[in-house]
């Protein structure tokens, strides 16, 4: 039903009066073809899970915004902007960053509905491999989030200078039943306020000089975060350099770890996904209880002409604390190594090939001696087309 | 219509656009800076026109030919715009050129006359080329800095013939006090090339 709400709404939108404001439509397809390699090494458990060339859809995606003057100093916008699999393998549209809001030219802009978080979009463009499988930080890092149900208030530009923040409720029912507490369903932490999920980044940018960011999550995915990103231009060079620390919020959840419910202390979360930072090496090892990590990543970006080269090195630590394991032996480190070269073919349009190799070395007191090692390699090549 | 047909069509109308898009937009929206976002990006597809009242795919770009410190009757400059096949006759000493969106201009609100830019949209069909604003100061009385109203008017039109020589739509148009004068401003898009 809310799918058709929302294909009328389109509707609505492109077959409006006159009084309607402009409607613009955007988006990009990225597709590349790519050999994929997957290998498990450990006492008795060498074996490759994946060996093969695959095409795939990186984030392509297609949108509508908009805007209407409601004076000469405030208006209305939104966005609406989907997901697609350009390799038709996958006929679902995924919906990313759709939200509606007013947006003054001196108080700022304030929207609602679903977004990345400030914390996530807050590293920029440090990730020179963002979107792409295997290198993507997201495969090792927690607080690349996009959040429903969320209010964000985004400051002017004040030379440089704006601030963006973001609450969300925990939406929990506020349920209490004495005599039956397993009626009441939940994550443990009763979030039924009125807002109960926080992100703040504050940005300051220097034109063709450089751009820092700092941010924090409190509770947003029953994680708590600090974030620390920048950039630096040195003319044709860029390099840009994060680093974040990750704690669950409290003792009833995992870290990184969205659905409620899961992964209590001591339990075992098994639907840990490839997006949340923590990849399936959490899930392989069979325990699943995280609750903080450290992470950063390194990268540079050097244009030649219409060439791009690119590298990045990013790793996170990620382990349990004596609260969960007395002898606090139990982590795991990925470290994950890309480099790529861009083309860009015209404004529109680039090709690019790139290599990536993710390596979770879980330690050996935690996965009682069994994986090792697990590495992924990917070797791709592949077009990207904005419009 | 169905959820998966809506977007399929968005899609395919997204795909049958011009080969002028907003190369930025895609990358912009994965930012926290809304105002960039939200402000007409130089080729944006424009699905519906809000100026002109009308559906459309368009790349929206306004060339705006004088400076906002100048306090001049310009003749008009050479813009290099593709879609404007001759260039104007008399191009001066070239003056900053700026690209921004109309709808942002503090004097939108004062100027738009949606009643009378319909009737001109009713015959007003095939006027897809390049969009300028430019302005005229002028003195609703006598002025030793500025020419009478008239003067202005006729001063705007040379422009305009300059900048559209196959003809023009003119979108709006609005005065702005500068000092005990006025700047008249007129907002107009170029008849497309093939447009007899």
């Amino acid at each position: 039903m809310k799918r058709k709400l929302l294909a009328a709404s389109i509707a609505g939108l492109m077959m409006a009066p006159a009084a309607l404001a402009d409607v613009t439509v955007y988006g990009k397809a990225n597709l590349s073809y790519q050999q994929l390699e997957e290998t498990y090494t450990g006492a008795g458990l060498d074996f490759t899970s994946q060996d093969n060339w695959e095409m795939l859809s990186n984030a392509s995606r297609i949108g509508i915004k908009g805007s209407h003057d409601i004076s000469d100093t405030l208006k209305g916008i939104y966005k609406i902007e989907y997901q697609y699999d350009a390799t038709g393998s996958n006929s679902n549209f995924d919906s990313r960053n759709i939200y509606v809001g007013l947006q003054h030219a001196t108080y700022g802009t304030l929207i609602g509905g679903k977004h990345d978080t400030p914390t996530k979009l807050s590293q920029g463009n440090v990730d020179q491999f963002n979107d792409l499988e295997y290198a993507d930080i997201k495969n090792y890092m927690v607080g690349e989030n996009r959040e429903d149900n969320i209010v964000m208030y985004s400051t002017p530009n004040f030379n440089g200078l704006s601030a963006t923040i973001a609450f969300m409720p925990g939406e929990d029912s506020g349920c209490v039943n004495p005599t039956n507490p397993a009626a009441c369903s939940g994550n443990g932490q009763d979030d039924n306020n009125f807002a109960d999920e926080y992100s703040v980044s504050v940005n300051y940018t220097q034109k063709d000089a450089f751009s820092v960011a700092i941010a924090m999550d409190d509770n947003v995915e029953n994680t708590d975060i600090l974030r620390v990103a920048g950039q630096v231009y040195l003319g044709s060079v860029t390099l840009g350099a994060l680093a974040q620390e990750a704690t669950v919020h409290d003792d009833y959840s995992v870290l990184g770890v969205p659905t409620a419910g899961i992964g209590k202390m001591g339990g075992i979360a098994k639907n840990i996904s490839t997006d949340n930072g923590l990849y399936d090496i959490a899930s392989a090892t069979g325990v699943g209880v995280w609750n903080k990590q450290s992470a950063m990543v390194v990268s540079a970006a050097w244009t030649i002409d219409d060439y791009t080269l690119k590298a990045q090195y990013g790793s996170s630590k990620t382990s349990t604390d004596s609260s969960v394991d007395p002898l606090n032996l139990a982590e795991f480190e990925i470290e994950s190594t890309s480099v790529g070269v861009d083309y860009q073919i015209d404004k529109y349009s680039k090709v690019f090939a790139y290599y990536s190799l993710l390596d979770a070395n879980p330690d050996a007191a935690f996965t009682k001696g069994t994986i090792k090692d697990d590495q992924w390699q990917t070797f791709g090549v592949g077009i990207e087309m904005n419009f | 219509m169905t959820y998966r047909a809506l977007l399929l069509m968005t899609s395919l109308l997204a795909f049958c656009l011009p080969a002028h898009a907003a190369p930025g937009d895609a990358d912009k929206a994965d930012s926290l800076n809304f105002e960039d976002f939200h402000t007409e990006q130089e080729g944006a597809i424009t699905l519906w026109d809000s100026d002109k009242g009308e559906f459309g795919v368009t790349e929206k770009t306004t060339t705006v030919t004088y400076d906002d410190d100048a306090g001049d009757t310009a003749a008009p400059t050479a813009t290099g715009s593709a879609s404007t096949a001759t260039p104007p006759r008399a191009s001066p000493a070239p003056q900053a050129i700026a690209t921004e969106k109309p709808g942002s201009n503090v004097a939108k609100a004062e100027a738009y006359e949606a009643k009378k830019t319909q009737e001109q949209l009713s015959r007003g069909k095939g006027y897809d080329g390049q969009r300028f604003m430019i302005r005229a100061r002028y003195a609703p009385g006598n002025s030793a800095n500025a020419q009478t109203a008239s003067a202005a008017i006729n001063n705007l039109h040379q422009q305009m013939a300059g900048h559209c020589p196959n003809g023009w739509l003119k979108i709006r148009e609005w005065s702005l006090p500068v000092g005990p004068d006025y700047y008249l401003h007129y907002l107009f898009q170029c008849a497309s090339p093939a447009r007899e």
